[in-house]
């Protein structure tokens, strides 16, 4: 028997999946117990997203892995601690509970590449997790950076003021940004195409602005080719 | 106040950036992701086959609640899991008897996982029946 080909047996005469005499080289094969209708699809809707996974290449993989960090890095303290395996487990199960019309999964039209599908619902996801996120816990100490851009160690609270909820998280926050654009430092083009991303301008608004009609693409690359060294590649 | 739309306007700047970044690295041609990959100090191939096995697992999850239940003669319709404080909840079609699981460590609870569907002998006979 080819392990690849895959199979669903019916047993319609069984009441449960126990029941089913199988040989051992079968009893991984899926069942289909119930003849009411909404067993089959999910049983076929799983056959096609498991052969979807199986087809991705090694690039298509990565690529998702990078995107799903950055995503989750996108959350800040919204993320409480999931990492981009969490993001991307979660668009996979979503997409396996989505064969048809449903309350939390995301169904797979098989018109739209498989990819670009699983980004689409961790964008969705992200998301959700950040509008779930109740933006009220205290902040600790910990997790505060302790070193700046160039490895100097400091307080960030050294200037804050006392009783300013909001003043901690937004050093946080200030301070990634500065470590990303620091990175860049020796880059000018980097630097800008950074901060129009900062600012939510467009691609076209940013090659615009900056004159880098030409250079967009490559510039791009040289970001996310840094950011990656700096990350340590997918699972840093 | 100020204070505020200055945590506000952070943080918009810093979800804006790494968005474009998770977007933009999308469109990196497969040679650059793999030798981006290989410039950060890990091996693509190893990296690649590490997510399929995230994807797989979660699959993989998600198939061992529903053999459970199976196996228990419930029957849960795969389109009617939602997400609840601990996880992802749905109930037996046949009895309505309810079960959870955690996605991220794959735990499953409920008064569904106790014992066999007390329905599913009335449903299997009447399928008999129909069937004759």
């Amino acid at each position: 028997m080819n392990p690849s080909q895959k199979m669903i047996i019916a047993a319609f005469d069984y009441q449960n999946a126990g029941q089913v005499p199988r040989p051992p080289e079968l009893m991984n094969i899926p069942l289909l117990i119930d003849s009411r209708n909404f067993q089959l699809p999910r049983l076929l809707e799983k056959i096609e997203v498991e052969r979807a996974i199986e087809a991705l290449t090694p690039s298509d993989l990565l690529r998702l892995q990078r995107s799903a960090d950055y995503r989750v890095q996108s959350l800040g303290r919204a993320a409480c601690g999931r990492t981009g395996e969490d993001l991307l487990s979660e668009a996979q199960l979503r997409t396996l509970m989505g064969a048809g019309a449903t309350r939390e999964g995301r169904h797979w039209n098989k018109q739209v590449d498989f990819v670009w599908h699983l980004t689409g619902a961790m964008r969705s996801i992200s998301s959700c997790w950040k509008r779930q996120f109740k933006d009220i816990e205290p902040y600790l100490i910990s997790e505060f950076p302790t070193h700046d851009a160039q490895g100097q160690e400091r307080s960030p609270l050294d200037n804050v003021a006392s009783g300013d909820a909001a003043a901690d998280q937004l050093l946080i926050e200030k301070d990634e940004e500065d470590r990303v654009l620091a990175t860049f430092n020796d880059d000018p083009e980097a630097t800008q195409v950074l901060q129009g991303w900062l600012d939510g301008l467009t691609k076209d608004e940013i090659m615009s602005e900056y004159g880098l009609r030409k250079q967009y693409a490559a510039v791009v690359r040289r970001i996310l080719k840094l950011l990656g060294r700096r990350n340590g590649g997918s699972r840093g | 106040m100020k204070n505020m739309a200055d945590k506000k306007n952070h943080d918009e700047r810093l979800e804006r950036l790494m968005d474009r970044l998770a977007e933009s690295v999308l469109g990196l041609s497969d040679e650059a992701i793999l030798a981006e990959t290989s410039e950060a100090g890990a091996d693509p191939q190893r990296e690649a086959e590490c997510t399929r096995l995230v994807l797989r697992q979660a699959s993989k999850a998600l198939d061992n609640v529903h053999k459970h239940l199976s196996d228990l003669g419930h029957t849960v319709n795969s389109n009617d899991w939602y997400r609840g404080h601990s996880g992802y909840h749905n109930t037996c079609a046949t009895c309505g008897s309810f079960v959870s699981f955690a996605a991220a460590t794959g735990e499953m609870r409920g008064e569904a996982l106790d014992g066999p569907c007390p329905e599913s002998d009335r449903y299997a006979y009447r399928r008999r029946e129909a069937s004759r």
